[in-house]
């Protein structure tokens, strides 16, 4: 401890001689971001470019503001962000527990050989390409023959309903299918966090008469906060950027007023147009506000749970 | 640092034969052997990279003044192939395939087609030309100027990215028919291959163009019947004429009385009168479900009695085409996934039987040709009252670049030529004389053994162990990378196996038995005209509404309120777009030329 | 538990009813999920092993009718997926050993609060996560270094992540100081109390990290599609995708016979054969899973520490 406080006063020229074996570490990781990201990274002028294939992205000429005017003045810009927030918070918020919750159940399943397989089981439809997925969907939620419609009609229900096709079940199914998805993978990273969470505060919890839930509540959760918090940084980064090709898998001309995201935007107009500087535009109003996000949840985070990614 | 960490991973970069695209001009330039005309032409490349990596790529070509005519250069060609056609029906192994060595073996020319799977080809296309990386030579689909790829094309043309090649032209075997008159399509000649806007310069290369225009000729052995497809044992219990069903309401009589019939499909549940397109449910099929009711023939366009040019949705006919397809999901006549089932279910809906109409399908897809339990329906009319088939005549499939950066173009040029010759066309198509064919009174034959795997629909081995196109049924590249074709003069049968083969004799049956009109529609789909500079704003704008997707909206729409209020909603989005700046131009252009736009009524 | 004394008070029976209730509870709930996903991918299974011809007339679930090896056999036919696989194999090993060192090395030095530019620093990488460079930019600097076409682009893109980097460095930071000050007065250096104490005391969280990272690698299809154009270095996951992708060849019109029998030679692959195919190239990622699972009982890591 004592040594700890010294370096804390040391100036700052004493520090770095003292930690150069850390910036040896740490060479690779600037080289790298700086080759493979940050030079790409200064390509997104192209949103203020007219990109010319000849000419590159420097030698393009400069068309200001203009892809900007064109995304804020087009008509369906409002419903566009509209959409995308109301996505990124299903992913970003709503599910964000899920993942937490079934990691805590399956660390409370005492047989070993039931834990081990279903929690191979639940991690397995990550490894399934959406060519399939969308198949097996179709094949659940058709109308009339789809399976869900089946049991609906077995339980007294019409089951005729064309789930693909009505807007008001576009999200409870996004929500859905990205749980069954997403859910068991996402729970290594915290069962991995509860394998680090100390075993004596358990039995010491035990001892003074804590049950079962109590001790979840008040050693596992805040033991595994750090990863909680972290993860909850990492995912509202990607409040506006909530991925492509899910929601591309489920829209249909039905719930397209509320399937047409960001994301999907930019697929079938930016690139598939070939218009890379408009694309390159919205990629940066989607950074900017991930920015504002991410900074406003490190400082929440920060007084909350004392984690903070800088 | 930069800089080091550069030359670290050069060093570390494998040596293999790729380094011919990735490094400009490595070895010395092989086109010595060129008979005589216009050398001055090769850019002359700097060897920027000295280096000793070039693997062998360039052999010296020695002294080949002995050589047939159709020696070109020892040396590679990579294509990049933007058509999935293509590269889902390549050799495993292109280097050792009998075609391709033999065409080594006679050119000197090794052909190398790279591919990006997975993707959307138009937006590999984008991001390749984009990023500069394209190899010596790439292909995509391009019927014509209509096609969404063509703006790429052209900017990618007019920034400088690819090789002039008009200088090679005149001299060319196959090539110098471009230039006579008559012989390209009005499109491709104005508008792709040799452009005003290009000053003399071509870069784009119209591919697959008939060297004999048959597109009004029918002949069932070349063509394929599209369009609606109905159960035979169905037409039999109904005692129908399929070719009778012509209006709307005919149509729609039938489904009815499809309905009433209570048939049962293989699994015991009730048939549904219409279903979606084979390949998945789209809103393509509508173009012949429900063709009568289809004003914008036009991409959507149209021009009426009073020469007045509309987006379709701007009329009434809107209503008409909405209402018919909401009279048919309400009384259960069509498929409710009519528009939106994914591929592999709905080939599973055709094998059991559960629809009595395929919405749209052709005679060359199995499940049409290996039974006979499916026959063309109609077709329908069209909003002229006749069931004819709209042609714009003679075209083109697709189009060839050769990069501004490839070593000596000329070469790469003379190549594709020599593809598209008597000899080239042979070769690709039948492959190798006494291997695949033998020559019958001037005629190539293909021999029992190529026959047999043909008609097995055996593609591995017309890929692997021949390596040719047998009329599409094998290695495709060829049959897309060639032009000037004209298979019944040079070789007797409209494609390799046409006579003798037995894959595709229902096919030609079908044909036969259902045979179609022509009608000739000159000119091209309206939205091409949004290519131009001064309408940058508005397609970007037209660009982002879709038509076909605001049609199915309001098909399924609560009650007719609601599809009043999408329609509306998407005409005031037209407004907004600025469709009345393009209408204009589109007027003007017709003026000029009523031939320059596919309108009719 | 059960052992416990006799000591039962009626709070205790109390208590222990209760968590049999959670327990039947959980059970039941992860019971329920675990068929949820079970089902489908039982079907995925079926398909694979049934005939493609009779799979496509609908109505297999999840016991094939038709039993066949075919599909099997004409996937490990083509030869691409063997080579296919050999690539992947090496860019999982490499690539997550690779990514594992380099992670935790940055995420050692970057846990030290105390490190000048260090705040910085990981303020930039995490703006990496928000801005991406998009396609073409991306494209034009893999190409300027020499990273197209060559094997270090499935290896180095992928070297660094930020959600990994993080994870590692709070995990680093959850290790008590107190360890790091006394291996410091043993005389150890930082590169010392790398290895020889954060390391081992890291198992959990390098497990994880490098669990995900092998995936990763053995889930990329892209990498291979888009920056190898020789289909001879494609992984097996790029391989199949080319598989998966040939259905969907509807962006064009057909304007000849030659064009509509060439789409329909291309829709030869039965939706069987894609089944198997995904069954082959799932099932080898699926066995390092059990491996890794160990790492994440319950006081592994604590354990290691007091021990």
């Amino acid at each position: 401890m004592k040594s700890k406080a010294k370096i804390q006063k040391a100036p700052v020229g004493k520090r770095i001689i003292k930690f150069w074996p850390l910036y040896v570490m740490l060479i690779p990781c600037v080289v790298y971001y700086i080759l493979i990201c940050y030079v790409p990274i200064a390509g997104n002028v192209l949103a203020f470019k007219d990109y010319s294939f000849k000419k590159g992205i420097w030698g393009s000429d400069w068309v200001g503001l203009r892809y900007f005017k064109t995304f804020f003045t087009g008509y369906d810009c409002l419903r566009l962000i509209k959409n995308t927030l109301t996505v990124g918070l299903i992913k970003c918020i709503l599910e964000f527990p899920f993942a937490i919750i079934l990691a805590l159940m399956l660390n409370e399943v005492r047989n070993m050989k039931f834990k081990k397989i279903s929690q191979t089981i639940t991690y397995l439809p990550h490894f399934l390409s959406s060519v399939i997925i969308v198949t097996m969907i179709q094949r659940i939620l058709a109308p009339n023959n789809g399976v869900l419609n089946q049991i609906i009609a077995a339980f007294g229900g019409k089951g005729d309903t064309f789930f693909l096709m009505e807007s008001n079940y576009f999200y409870p199914i996004l929500f859905v299918m990205d749980i069954w998805r997403n859910i068991g993978w996402d729970s290594i990273i915290y069962l991995a966090a509860i394998a680090g969470v100390d075993t004596a505060l358990y039995e010491a919890a035990e001892m003074d008469g804590c049950g079962k839930l109590g001790r979840i509540w008040h050693i596992t959760l805040p033991g595994i906060r750090g990863t909680i918090g972290l993860l909850f940084i990492m995912g509202i980064g990607g409040l506006l950027s909530s991925g492509f090709e899910q929601i591309y898998l489920l829209r249909t001309p039905g719930n397209m007023q509320l399937a047409d995201t960001l994301d999907v935007y930019v697929v079938r107009i930016g690139l598939l147009g070939g218009q890379f500087g408009y694309a390159s535009a919205i990629g940066l109003i989607q950074g900017l506000v991930g920015l504002v996000m991410v900074i406003t949840a490190n400082k929440i985070c920060k007084k909350m749970t004392e984690v903070s990614l800088w | 640092m930069k800089k080091k960490v550069l030359k670290r991973m050069f060093s570390v970069l494998l040596a293999g034969t790729m380094m011919a695209t990735v490094l400009t001009g490595c070895g010395n330039d092989g086109g010595n052997t060129t008979s005589g005309d216009s050398q001055q032409s090769t850019p002359q490349e700097s060897s920027a990279q000295p280096s000793g990596d070039d693997a062998g790529t360039e052999s010296e070509s020695q002294g080949e003044t002995g050589q047939s005519d159709e020696w070109i250069a020892d040396r590679e060609i990579v294509l990049h192939a933007y058509v999935d056609d293509i590269y889902n029906a390549l050799p495993d192994d292109q280097v050792n395939s009998p075609v391709f060595k033999e065409i080594k073996e006679r050119t000197g020319i090794q052909l190398k087609v790279q591919f990006t799977p997975g993707e959307s080809n138009k937006a590999t296309l984008a991001a390749q030309l984009a990023a500069g990386t394209i190899p010596d030579a790439i292909v995509c689909y391009l019927n014509n100027s209509a096609r969404p790829e063509f703006p790429l094309l052209y900017k990618a043309a007019k920034d400088g990215l690819f090789a002039d090649i008009s200088e090679y032209i005149p001299n060319s075997k196959v090539y110098s028919k471009y230039m006579e008159d008559g012989y390209l399509p009005n499109d491709t000649y104005k508008n792709i291959v040799f452009r005003e806007d290009f000053d003399g310069a071509v870069y784009l290369l119209h591919l697959g163009v008939d060297e004999v225009d048959r597109s009004m000729i029918y002949n069932p052995d070349e063509e394929y019947i599209g369009g609606p497809y109905i159960q035979k044992s169905i037409v039999d219990a109904l005692q129908i004429d399929p070719t009778s069903v012509r209006t709307s309401e005919d149509f729609y009589n039938l489904l009815v009385k499809i309905k009433e019939g209570g048939f049962k499909d293989d699994n015991g549940n009730d048939v549904i009168p219409l279903g979606p397109k084979y390949w998945g449910g789209s809103v393509d099929a509508m173009g012949f479900d429900f063709r009568g009711l289809i004003w914008g023939v036009s991409d959507d366009y149209n021009m009426d009695e009073n020469g007045e040019i509309y987006h379709e949705a701007e009329t009434d006919h809107v209503y008409d085409l909405i209402n018919y397809v909401r009279k048919l999901l309400a009384e259960g006549l069509i498929h409710q996934e009519y528009f939106t089932m994914d591929e592999t279910r709905a080939d599973e809906l055709y094998r059991s039987h559960s629809c009595a109409i395929i919405g749209d399908v052709h005679n060359y897809v199995d499940i049409i040709y290996e039974s006979e339990d499916w026959i063309p329906l109609g077709p329908l009319n069209d909003l002229q009252g006749d069931n004819k088939t709209v042609t714009s005549g003679k075209g083109g499939r697709g189009c060839l670049a050769i990069s501004a950066d490839a070593e000596n173009p000329e070469e790469i040029f003379r190549f594709f030529d020599w593809l598209s010759t008597y000899e080239g066309q042979l070769l690709t198509q039948y492959g190798i004389e006494g291997l695949s064919y033998n020559m019958v009174d001037g005629m190539p034959v293909l021999t029992d053994e190529a026959l047999d795997h043909l008609n097995k629909g055996d593609e591995k081995w017309m890929w692997n162990n021949v390596g040719a196109a047998f009329g599409g049924s094998g290695v495709y590249l060829w049959e897309f990378i060639t032009t000037n074709k004209n298979n019944i003069d040079n070789f007797g049968e409209s494609r390799p196996g046409a006579t003798g083969g037995s894959t595709f004799l229902r096919s030609v049956e079908l044909a036969t038995q259902y045979p179609r009109e022509y009608k000739l529609v000159e000119g091209l789909g309206a939205t091409s005209y949004l290519n131009s500079e001064d309408m940058e704003d508005v397609k970007a704008q037209l660009d982002l509404l879709d038509y076909n997707e605001t049609l199915v909206q309001a098909i399924f729409a609560k009650d007719d309120a609601e599809v009043k209020s999408i329609i509306e909603s998407f005409r005031a989005q037209l407004k907004a777009a600025g469709v009345d700046k393009f209408k204009e131009k589109l007027k003007e252009i017709y003026n000029e030329d009523p031939k320059a736009i596919n309108f009719y009524r | 538990m059960s052992k416990k004394p006799h000591l039962q008070t009626g709070t205790k029976i109390k208590r222990n009813l209760n968590e049999r209730i959670m327990q039947a509870f959980i059970y039941l709930i992860l019971i329920a999920f675990c068929l949820l996903i079970i089902l489908p991918c039982l079907n995925v299974l079926a398909l694979s092993f049934n005939d493609g011809k009779d799979a496509a007339s609908g109505g297999v679930y999840f016991w094939p009718r038709e039993w066949t090896l075919d599909n099997y056999q004409e996937v490990f036919k083509d030869g691409s997926i063997m080579r296919g696989y050999v690539i992947t194999i090496g860019r999982v090993v490499v690539g997550t050993f690779c990514t594992l060192l380099c992670i935790s090395l940055a995420a050692f030095a970057l846990k030290e609060k105390l490190l000048p530019g260090g705040k910085v620093l990981n303020f930039l990488i995490t703006f990496t996560m928000l801005f991406g460079g998009g396609t073409v930019p991306t494209y034009i600097q893999y190409k300027n270094l020499h990273l197209l076409n060559n094997y270090l682009v499935y290896i180095i893109p992928g070297l660094y992540s930020v959600t990994y980097l993080m994870m590692m460095r709070t995990f680093f930071e959850g290790i008590p100081d107190s360890l790091e000050e006394s291996a410091k007065l043993d005389g150890c250096g930082y590169f010392g109390i790398y290895a020889k104490i954060m390391m081992p005391l890291s198992k959990p969280v390098i497990a994880v990290v490098g669990l995900y990272t092998a995936v990763g690698h053995w889930n990329d299809w892209f990498s291979g599609a888009f920056y190898m154009t020789d289909n001879k270095k494609w992984p097996v996951q790029t391989v199949m995708q080319q598989m998966l992708s040939k259905a969907m060849s509807s962006e064009k019109e057909i304007t000849s016979v030659a064009q509509a029998i060439a789409q329909s030679v291309g829709r030869v692959t039965s939706d069987s054969l894609k089944m198997a195919a995904v069954v082959i190239t799932t099932v080898p990622i699926l066995c390092v899973y059990p491996f890794v699972q160990k790492y994440f009982a319950q006081g592994a890591m604590i354990g290691a520490v007091k021990g």
